[in-house]
């Protein structure tokens, strides 16, 4: 008899405790626990102020970039499109730089357009050291008179690809922030 | 006296209904400028005793939400601080009619960020579906920006339980 008396009492205490997160199955660490995937307010403060400085940088590269397009038919003529290469190309590591260096938590898995934007860094990272050199040797190789080789020939190629990575890189951070 | 007692506990463990939530859902929409980006987390967690009255608390793991963009994800937790304030419940109660209702108003204790507001609620489908205006400046959100527009401060959120009478 006791026993069942013990039993319902259980049930009633039961029936009428205030519901904690425990009973829902969450565990205190999950609560309150100091470990974290996420990172730590220093290192969270780093990566959003480089992250953010990436952002306004890569769009200042890619407006450089744009200018330097415009301006290669009269790159023998001045030496504006060259300035302007070389403008781009220090944007673009600064940009870079910025991105690479930001902290990220561990365990995180690219998914989303982070993964596109990323995976064109492929692209357009070697182009971003070629073309600059290309466009040198061409510019060189014109004042030399000297024949261009069929890689500097395709230096303009190179640049269109270059930009059109680019600006579809910028484009899908831009437009899904 | 001792049948007295057993009459009541037995009559009070009878008239008790648990309600425990077998699947959760906690959408929201971030909007900037002219966009919008739909937010969801798959795991609200959930239970409701009733009584007299219905006592209810429902918890979301803040990590749970997700953009389905991890760069995005990353920033939203920053700016909530996912890392410190790791869970948002809501709680509250309710008379027990509200249950069998098709539609109703309640009230709810939001704990999102480490404060503590109260809003209305509004419940329909028999507790099914239920929605919120989340006011992030109440709750010390930095909202975050896009080249130089905050997001919105009232966030709408929705849920949709699927709740299962345990006892």
């Amino acid at each position: 008899m006791k026993f069942i008396f013990s039993l319902f009492l259980l049930i009633s205490i039961n029936a009428h405790a205030q519901i904690q997160l425990n009973d829902l199955g969450i565990k205190p660490e999950q609560i309150t626990g100091t470990s974290s995937s996420l990172l730590n307010p220093a290192k969270s403060k780093e990566r959003s102020w480089k992250l953010k400085n990436h952002e306004m940088w890569g769009l200042a590269t890619f407006g450089l970039m744009t200018a330097t397009m415009f301006t290669g038919g009269g790159a023998m003529d001045s030496n504006t499109h060259m300035y302007l290469g070389v403008a781009t190309a220090a944007s673009y590591f600064t940009t870079a730089y910025l991105a690479l260096s930001a902290p990220k938590p561990m365990g995180v898995v690219d998914k989303g357009r982070i993964k596109w934007h990323k995976g064109l860094a492929w692209v357009h990272l070697p182009l971003m050291l070629l073309v600059p050199y290309l466009g040198y040797k061409y510019k060189k190789d014109e004042e030399d008179g000297v024949k261009h080789s069929s890689i500097v020939k395709n230096h303009s190629a190179f640049a269109g690809v270059l930009y059109g990575s680019f600006a579809l890189s910028t484009a899908l951070m831009v437009i899904e922030f | 006296m001792k049948y007295l007692w057993l009459g009541l506990i037995l009559t009070s463990s009878l008239f008790a209904q648990t309600y425990e939530l077998k699947k959760g859902e906690a959408n929201f929409e971030i909007k900037v400028m002219l966009k919008k980006v739909d937010t969801k987390s798959t795991g609200v967690k959930g239970k409701i005793n009733c009584n007299k009255t219905c006592e209810y608390l429902l918890a979301i793991p803040i990590m749970t939400f997700t953009t389905e963009d991890s760069n995005r994800d990353l920033n939203m937790f920053t700016a909530i601080e996912a890392d410190k304030f790791k869970v948002a419940t809501a709680s509250g109660t309710f008379p027990k009619k509200i249950m069998a209702a098709a539609e109703g108003k309640i009230e709810a204790l939001i704990d999102f960020h480490g404060v503590k507001k109260i809003y209305p609620v509004t419940l329909k489908n028999k507790g099914s579906k239920a929605s919120l205006k989340l006011d992030l400046d109440a709750h010390g959100i930095v909202r975050p920006s896009l080249f130089g527009f905050k997001m919105d401060r009232i966030l709408p959120v929705e849920f949709s339980l699927d709740w299962q009478q345990t006892n």
